[in-house]
């Protein structure tokens, strides 16, 4: 994003949320779309199950509409979000882990304990390594990503337009998310020194 | 397929069941790939929002927008009824005050033109935050509750002309509307005018609103509706599906129809079933009227209270959830557990059935029914032949029809896991699908059916396989499974990946110590210490039909379910282990607590303290068996035997005992051993996890 992009933002940011702050629920509505994308992206770094997500997601903007004037104009607003989501996401997985972890499958279960519970500042910064990260992938390989996760394609269907075997396109697959996930990490590392 | 396959296949959601138990069974094995699932759990859900479409971030807002109207909108009508109520109020008094007889006749009023109702309307109100949206829809709904408002109170005939449409309160993602010709994308607070088809595809909700009242209507998909009108006489028709409402106080009676059925009532709360072979009503609030299609009966219908209508059923209301059978009563075959979801028992039809409950008996006439793949229980036999029960599944008959001590299960579709104890001779349980039969004297499998074909899949014994077809008949052993299908080969096929389990037979086995061990299905129970024996240790060691091989990996699970220490004497350490037979060579691993809370393994050299001691939980005891050959190739009589026990999930890495022994011949028992306690033990079983022989 340019300077001069994002500041326009900024400034389109401050004015909708004074609209909001005024009881302009559509002004809510655009403010919403600025932000959404990178909220439920920020969230999917830390939800154990993925239907989490788009809960919290939901929950994390009613809440904000709810106490529009208890946030201050001129701060951060993605930030703020981003603390409302942190709360309701530990929330979230206490009460999930006592009420629905039992009915998961095992492996849903073991990935379910397995994931920690960082800051979504945290994840926010990892997010945006894995932009960067996402920026060096080979174009072949991003080929197979934008098939995944763009256009939704089933193994099957991405081992026949690319003509590998379906083990092929699953095993590039995961070696490729292992090393976006190292990636990000060696960023943060790099950041931290 | 690889662990990397497997990852992929989870995350992507293309495991099939073979695969998932694998990778179940890598996740066991290996503490490792857990942390590399969550950490590629999270990039794919990170990948998917970010590169995804923006149709979910489109459904988040929707849905959050559709949630901050809703609530203005309801304190809008709810303040604006009060406003009704006490003009009405107002007029009756003022009325009655005329209507005195004692009085003497007032001077006659001025004629009173007839106003609009919207002058009824509250005066002009401060701007309020998030009512600007609703200023359309408020003054709709304001106008229809003014009017039914005076309608109500002051005694009005006929009301005037209202606003007959519905709108949709929220929509599920795949919603669509057909108006004539026209499909249309459902929105929220798209209005549905008569005549209006809206069908929802997916197990999504759908809420349905009425511009005149707080009807509403809550669907579950998939499920089609036919809005055919709104306003005071409502009328609806499920066509397929099911749905909640709730009906305010109406004028002219609330009408839901469906192919099999009508259901007229003034008010209330009622879930509604369309199914293709019936209809089934379950009132909660409010007395209806049910009419069914077929034979015309008409039947008044309760709170707590259900109707049906269909093809075969006839037209009937009951109560819902009839007092349940004692265990032990008349007719009763099995007992329901772990009830989860949505799970019925029903007698005749599935719709005439009745939610179960935990605990419950389950009759011999009774047949059990899940909706909804997360739905599950498990059905306990007297003798401690449990099944477990899957979602969206059938199980018609659970006993022989005449001997109710034989067991006949009739599997119609879906999944179940079936653990049987040793069954009487000549009386093997039988299990039948659409296109098989299984004959089992006690053992533990999987079998799953739908319309297509069974699958077996044996997990510990071996079991008797049957096609319907052709009668033709196959053995199929652990780690084995079959599939018949009509027109396809019936042979059993080693499980991708799957685990075999070594046949433990807990009734025969050999007891030492005086602990008086008892064995209950898989529940094995020690109810008494051994004091006089050495040590305060007491075994029961099982015959284990282990195959010599030259490489091999075992792992022994037991449950721990209850511990008890001996307190009557002054005892050392308490705890209890592990222990596999060789012919010549004992091997126990042994898990202890000590005498001043610390905790101790008994076996030397070993210090690492990976658990709590002597508590219940589940414990694993791995060994690994190498055996030597000379230069010519001939097994030695020496192997080098490493073994290791833990508590829970995580495997400690490394092997707590290493050493070369001679040991004579395969492994031949395998047990449980306690010292200066009494436990019981479930879920007692030994996994081959890996053989190989020259």
């Amino acid at each position: 994003m340019r300077v001069g992009e994002r500041k326009g933002r900024v400034m389109d940011e401050q004015s909708l949320i004074q609209k909001v702050q005024e009881g302009n629920l559509e002004a809510f509505g655009s403010l919403m779309d600025l932000h959404v994308r990178r909220l439920r992206a920020v969230i999917a770094l830390n939800a154990p199950v993925p239907h989490l997500i788009d809960e919290i997601a939901h929950e994390t903007y009613v809440f904000a509409y709810n106490h529009i004037n208890d946030f201050q104009r001129g701060t951060s607003f993605f930030a703020w979000l981003k603390s409302i989501a942190w709360n309701l996401l530990r929330a979230e997985i206490q009460r999930f882990s006592r009420e629905q972890a039992n009915q998961l499958k095992y492996a849903e279960k073991r990935v379910f304990d397995a994931v920690p519970g960082k800051p979504l500042e945290h994840s926010a910064k990892e997010l945006d390594g894995l932009e960067k990260c996402l920026e060096r992938v080979p174009p072949r390989l991003k080929q197979l990503i934008q098939m995944r996760y763009h256009l939704s394609f089933s193994t099957e269907e991405i081992a026949e337009r690319v003509d590998q075997s379906a083990a092929w396109v699953r095993t590039t697959l995961c070696r490729l998310r292992r090393q976006l996930k190292d990636c990000v990490q060696d960023k943060m590392a790099t950041e931290k020194a | 397929m690889t662990d990397k396959e497997l990852i992929d296949g989870f995350l992507s959601g293309e495991l099939d069941e073979a695969g998932m138990a694998q990778l179940e069974a890598e996740l066991r094995a290996n503490p490792d790939l857990v942390r590399e699932l969550a950490d590629q759990q999270q990039i794919e859900q990170a990948l998917k929002v970010l590169l995804g479409d923006d149709a979910a971030d489109q459904q988040v807002t929707v849905s959050v927008l559709s949630v901050l109207r809703a609530d203005p909108l309801d304190s809008f009508k709810k303040d604006l009824l009060a406003e009704v109520k006490q003009e009405a109020e107002q007029r009756r008094r003022e009325e009655a005050a005329v209507k005195v007889p004692q009085l003497p006749p007032p001077p006659a009023p001025a004629p009173v033109e007839a106003k609009p109702v919207l002058e009824l309307l509250p005066p002009p109100r401060a701007a309020r935050r998030r009512v600007l949206p609703w200023i359309a829809a408020g003054v709709a709904a304001a106008a229809a509750l003014v009017v039914l408002g005076v309608t109500l109170f002051s005694g009005v005939e006929k009301a005037p002309t209202v606003d007959s449409h519905a709108f949709l309160l929220s929509v599920g993602p795949k919603a669509r509307v057909r108006r004539g010709e026209k499909l249309l994308p459902a929105r929220t607070d798209m209005v549905l005018e008569a005549g209006d088809v809206l069908t929802i595809d997916d197990p999504s909700e759908t809420k349905i609103g009425f511009a005149d009242d707080p009807t509403r209507l809550k669907l579950k998909g998939p499920a089609v509706l036919h809005f055919i009108q709104g306003g005071t006489e409502k009328r609806v028709e499920l066509l397929k599906g099911e749905g909640e409402m709730v009906v305010p106080p109406q004028t002219q009676p609330f009408r839901a129809l469906t192919p099999h059925a009508e259901l007229r009532l003034d008010q209330g709360e009622f879930r509604l079933v369309s199914a293709a072979d019936f209809t089934r009503a379950e009132m909660r609030r409010g007395v209806a009227t049910f009419t069914g299609k077929r034979d015309g009966r008409s039947v008044k219908v309760e709170p707590d209270h259900y109707a049906l209508a269909g093809k075969d059923v006839e037209t009937l209301a009951k109560a819902m959830g009839g007092a349940s059978p004692s265990a032990d009563g008349p007719g009763v075959v099995a007992i329901l557990r772990r009830v989860q979801g949505d799970v019925f028992l029903y007698s005749q039809s599935p719709a005439d059935r009745t939610p179960a409950k935990s605990g419950q008996a389950i009759l011999e006439n009774q047949s059990i029914l899940t909706e909804g793949s997360r739905s599950s229980l498990v059905v306990d036999y007297p003798d401690h032949t449990r099944l477990e029960i899957g979602g969206d599944t059938v199980v018609a008959t659970l006993t022989d029809k005449k001997d109710r001590t034989l067991k006949v299960v009739t599997l119609s579709q879906g999944v179940l896991n079936a653990d049987v104890s040793k069954q009487p001779p000549g009386k093997s349980m039988i299990l039948r699908t659409p296109q098989a039969e299984v004959g089992v004297l006690g053992t533990r499998f999987l079998l799953a059916a739908d319309k297509e074909a069974t699958r077996l899949q044996v997990e510990e014994g071996a079991v008797r396989f049957t096609r319907t077809e052709d009668k033709k008949s196959i053995e199929v052993r652990s780690g084995f499974y079959a599939v018949a299908a009509p027109g396809k080969p019936l042979d059993p096929a080693p499980l991708p990946g799957g685990v075999r389990y070594l046949d433990i037979d807990l009734n025969s086995g050999v007891t030492s110590g005086e602990g008086q061990w008892t064995v209950e299905g898989r529940t094995v129970k020690q109810s008494r210490v051994a004091r006089q024996a050495e040590g305060g240790l007491s075994t029961l060691l099982c015959k284990a039909d282990a195959e010599e091989k030259d490489s091999m990996v075992l792992e022994v699970v037991a449950e721990v379910e209850q511990t008890t220490p001996d307190t009557a004497i002054d005892r050392g350490t308490w705890g209890f282990g592990l222990e596999a037979m060789f012919r010549n060579r004992s091997v126990v691993l042994r898990s202890a607590q000590g005498p001043e809370g610390t905790s101790v393994f008994e076996f030397p050299g070993i210090t690492a303290i990976p658990f709590e001691h002597g508590r219940e939980g589940t414990y694993r005891l791995k060994l690994s068996i190498t055996r030597r050959a000379d230069s010519g190739g001939r097994i030695l009589p020496e192997a080098v035997l490493r073994g290791k026990i833990w508590q829970g999930d995580r495997e400690p890495d490394g092997w707590m005992i290493e050493n070369a022994f001679e040991l004579d011949g395969p492994m031949t028992q395998v047990g449980l051993q306690t010292v200066r306690c009494a436990c019981t033990f479930s879920s007692f079983k030994v996994k081959v996890l890996k053989e190989e022989s020259r």
